[in-house]
């Protein structure tokens, strides 16, 4: 199959750092799309203006990622994402710390469409040597180590590897910072999109994009709000929300995205509390643009 | 008489029946205070007293009784408890056609016991003749490689070309399909290339090529007409054992709601001689998805559901290490002739976290433990907990008991630890594993009753049904006499009496789980909850305690026999 998704699988003991790289991937505006497969959905700490839907095992991402508990089976849940109608670029699973990387590899072998898996082992640079000592998880973490395809050392004190027997005797390769292991990830999925985003390099930028939440006043008409919206600056790359507006004089709540130019409405029922209220606009847009844009959606009068 | 009669209905309580008293050639007790009676006599559902139709007379000349006597040739038991077996897992396995190396009793069948590649192939081609067309798949369980050979997809092509064949290990954790199954699970050819676990060609699908398999055939296993039915015949294997209490020892192990309405549906009947205290899995999500916090407040959630027939006593089943049947069980040095290793079916420290939550909200533990590093883990927790947060209850319960060392016993005893064991795997595992996975020292002296009798640690016995027959009569037989698959005595210093073992098929196994004051023994204020046998444990030849049958059951004082073939 040419275009079989790639697949990493992010292994390491409990507490090495999955989840925190995890939740910097997710929050992260990269042109890539990402569906990370979790153990621990609570875990997931995303800004909740990132959050596009949550729907039962399933948290969509306004950047295109998505984020899936693995549930009771891995091999059923990865077969679902990959046939689903909206195939990620790169399937990410995080390990439980449990977990023996080179059978989840053999379970990932199950499903079809999807890239032998490669293993991306997360060491927690101030534990591990404790860890390998331990009399019931030794053996488990050495497991670990020696199943990962590459090793990214989490937590190194001022910088410097550990200078351990055991991790000498690996030869992987290895990263030591989490833009490291960004890089890499934007480089696995390079193959399938032809999109080599240096997901490492998107720090600057992404320094710029600015995400920021108007209320919207409830009184404004839906079709005043639509005409407003084609009047936003090109550099908002994306906008969501959901709203409660006036249609023919009557208040009924909409489910609105997309950008300036190309956005939909859908009326919805009335709104989930965890959902914020107001539109988020996610774009690098400068002060000026954003006064502008403020004014522009926060006053009912056209 | 007739004024007697009289004199009878005016005094008695205007809701109370009649007392029957049963008769036995003996009755065991299971109480050290009164070993034996000849008689016993039952009111509404409990039991007034045991002893002789004499001593029982302060009752019969006040109230009158029927006495029946349809046992007086049998020997009479408190109900037999199974502390630890699985319903759903039954349920599931029990439609499909049993081909096995030992004898398997089951209601509707007497399962031979089948060896060599010969025998098995022609067991396979009769039951499929027999029951392969009335099934969409023929799914056949028990094979196993040590005993039947090599068995290959050409093999099952040649008893069918067409017809879907399945042949589900007896680990459960390896597959082999025909043709027409592979074709009817619809497994993806690119799969079946490169997978390393699944051998196209001799169609095999083991450990996690099996989870191709039972993906693809997870709506035919459960399928819930076939759920059903496998409830309803596991409830009859569960009568035929001899059994009125058992334990679901990790219920919602597919699914919570699911399981407890077909439970509810088929158990919570009149006509049903069983009672099953539910104890759910303490991880009420897989994946540990809630915080401790909230894991415990859905375990408190379920116990409102309780009915006579079905009820929670704050109870919890954790896991530490991996299958003992897989030998996936975690073992300390020197570990497995091969060099492989066992897993954690947790990390621990998230097992610790996890217990640690239940144990300070004041539930019993019970903990899943197969290999003496499982033990270990277990057994450092137990004394975590007990400095931290010191409990006198007996909370504490290791199930299954597999290989563990003197030393954990004895630990285990200082921090008030019990054990419910399943000695079968003596039986069954003891000499493959003596020969093929840790030697004989460690396999021999698996499952060490005698050191727990040494050591005065309370134990009972258990089936974990489907991982051993659903008969306590043959867990007992195993635990007196260590016989081998081939008939070996291994470590005979692990041998328990016969009365010990019966105590632990009864009033041991009913203190396991908390209900020894209402079942396990018969005496004034139980339920009169017994089982019949045509011999008695103690006086036939210990080696031939498992071929005793069982006459019947009594279940709160309402007679159910077991309907013979």
């Amino acid at each position: 199959m040419t275009d079989a998704i790639p697949c990493l699988i992010l292994g390491g003991y409990l507490g090495a750092g999955k989840t925190t790289l995890i939740n910097g991937l997710l929050s992260r505006h990269h042109g890539k799309q990402i569906t990370v497969l979790v153990n621990d959905f609570g875990a997931i700490n995303i800004d909740a203006a990132l959050i596009n839907n949550k729907d039962g095992d399933t948290l969509s991402l306004t950047n295109g990622c998505a984020c899936c508990s693995i549930g009771d089976s891995l091999l059923e849940t990865a077969d679902r994402v990959v046939r689903g109608e909206n195939p990620p670029d790169l399937l990410l699973v995080e390990a439980s710390g449990a977990a023996e990387p080179g059978r989840m590899k053999q379970i990932l072998m199950g499903v079809p469409g999807l890239k032998a898996a490669q293993c991306l082992t997360v060491v927690d640079a101030s534990t591990f040597q404790k860890r390998l000592r331990d009399k019931f998880v030794g053996k488990l973490v050495r497991a670990q180590l020696k199943q990962a395809d590459c090793l990214y050392i989490n937590r190194l004190a001022e910088g410097k590897e550990p200078e351990d027997p055991v991790l000498a005797s690996l030869n992987k390769p290895r990263m030591t910072s989490a833009q490291e292991v960004f890089r890499y990830l934007g480089a696995l999925g390079a193959e399938k999109t032809d999109l080599s985003v240096d997901l490492g390099a998107e720090k600057e930028a992404a320094e710029a994009l600015q995400t920021f939440t108007l209320p919207i006043p409830a009184d404004m008409e839906r079709k005043d709000l639509q005409a407003k919206l084609t009047r936003l600056p090109t550099s908002i790359h994306r906008l969501k929300g959901i709203l409660t507006l006036k249609e023919r004089g009557a208040d009924q709540v909409f489910t609105v995205q997309g950008n300036g130019q190309d956005c939909t409405f859908v009326k919805t029922e009335p709104r989930n509390r965890d959902i914020p209220s107001g539109l988020v606009l996610i774009g690098p847009v400068s002060d000026q643009d954003r006064r502008r844009i403020t004014d522009l959606l926060t006053t009912a009068q056209l | 008489m007739q004024l007697a009669a009289l004199f009878v209905r005016l005094t008695r309580k205007p809701d109370m029946s009649d007392i029957t008293v049963f008769t036995a050639r003996r009755i065991h007790t299971m109480s050290a205070s009164q070993p034996h009676a000849e008689a016993v006599a039952v009111r509404d559902g409990l039991i007034l007293e045991a002893g002789t139709l004499d001593s029982l007379k302060p009752w019969t000349d006040r109230y009158g009784a029927t006495v029946d006597e349809r046992f007086k040739d049998k020997t009479i038991f408190p109900g037999f408890v199974d502390p630890h077996l699985h319903p759903s897992l039954g349920a599931v396995l029990l439609p499909s056609y049993f081909i096995t190396a030992m004898e398997w009793s089951l209601p509707d069948r007497k399962v031979p016991a089948t060896k060599g590649r010969d025998g098995y192939l022609q067991a396979l081609k009769e039951g499929f003749e027999k029951e392969g067309a009335s099934r969409d798949v023929f799914v056949t369980w028990g094979y196993h490689q040590l005993w039947h050979g090599d068995l290959t997809k050409a093999d099952l092509n040649a008893v069918s070309k067409d017809h879907p064949i399945v042949v589900w290990h007896r680990s459960f954790h390896e597959l082999i399909l025909n043709d027409a199954a592979i074709a009817h699970i619809g497994v993806d050819q690119e799969v079946m290339e490169r997978h390393p676990q699944i051998n196209a060609e001799i169609g095999r699908f083991s450990e996690t090529g099996a989870k191709v398999v039972m993906a693809g055939l997870k709506d035919f296993l459960f399928n819930p007409a076939r759920f059903l039915e496998g409830l309803q015949s596991l409830l009859q294997v569960i009568h035929l054992g001899g059994h009125t209490t058992v334990a679901d020892m990790a219920y919602g192990i597919f699914d919570f709601e699911q399981e407890w309405m077909a439970f509810n549906a088929m158990i919570n009947r009149d006509e049903v001689p069983l009672r099953v205290l539910m104890v759910p899995k303490g991880l009420p999500e897989d994946g540990a998805k809630e915080s401790p916090a909230d894991a415990v407040k859905v375990i408190d959630g379920l116990a409102d559901r309780s009915n006579d027939k079905l009820f929670f006593d704050r109870r919890v089943k954790f896991f530490t290490d991996g299958a003992i049947f897989s030998e996936l069980m975690q073992m300390e040095e020197p570990g497995y002739i091969d060099g492989h290793e066992g897993e954690w079916l947790m990390v621990p420290e998230l097992f610790e976290e996890r217990v640690r939550a239940f144990w300070t909200a004041g539930y019993r533990i019970h903990v899943h433990c197969t290999g003496n590093l499982g033990h270990e883990l277990a057994i450092d927790v137990l004394e975590k907990l007990q400095r931290e947060h010191p409990r006198l209850d007996p909370c504490y319960t290791i199930e299954h008991f597999g290989v563990s060392t003197e030393e954990q016993v004895q630990r285990l005893k200082q921090f008030g630890g019990r054990v419910s064991a399943n000695p079968y795997y003596v039986h069954e595992l003891g000499e493959a594993y003596w020969v093929k996975s840790i030697g004989f020292e460690r396999a021999s002296q698996m499952v060490r009753l005698g050191t727990l009798m040494r050591e005065n640690v309370p134990f009972a016995l258990h089936s974990d049904f489907t991982m051993a027959p659903a008969e306590p009569l043959k867990n007992a037989w195993v635990a007196v006499n260590r016989l081998s698959e081939s008939g070996k005595v291994l470590a005979p210093e692990e041998k328990i009496p016969v009365h010990q073992a019966m105590k632990a098929i009864t009033i041991d196994a009913a203190r396991i789980i908390g209900l020894e004051n209402s079942i396990g023994s018969i005496r004034s204020g139980k339920k009169a909850d017994f089982t019949v046998l045509d011999d008695d444990p103690y006086e036939v030849a210990p080696e031939t305690i498992k071929d005793i049958t069982v006459h019947a059951t009594v279940f709160e004082g309402r007679v159910f026999e077991v309907i013979k073939e």
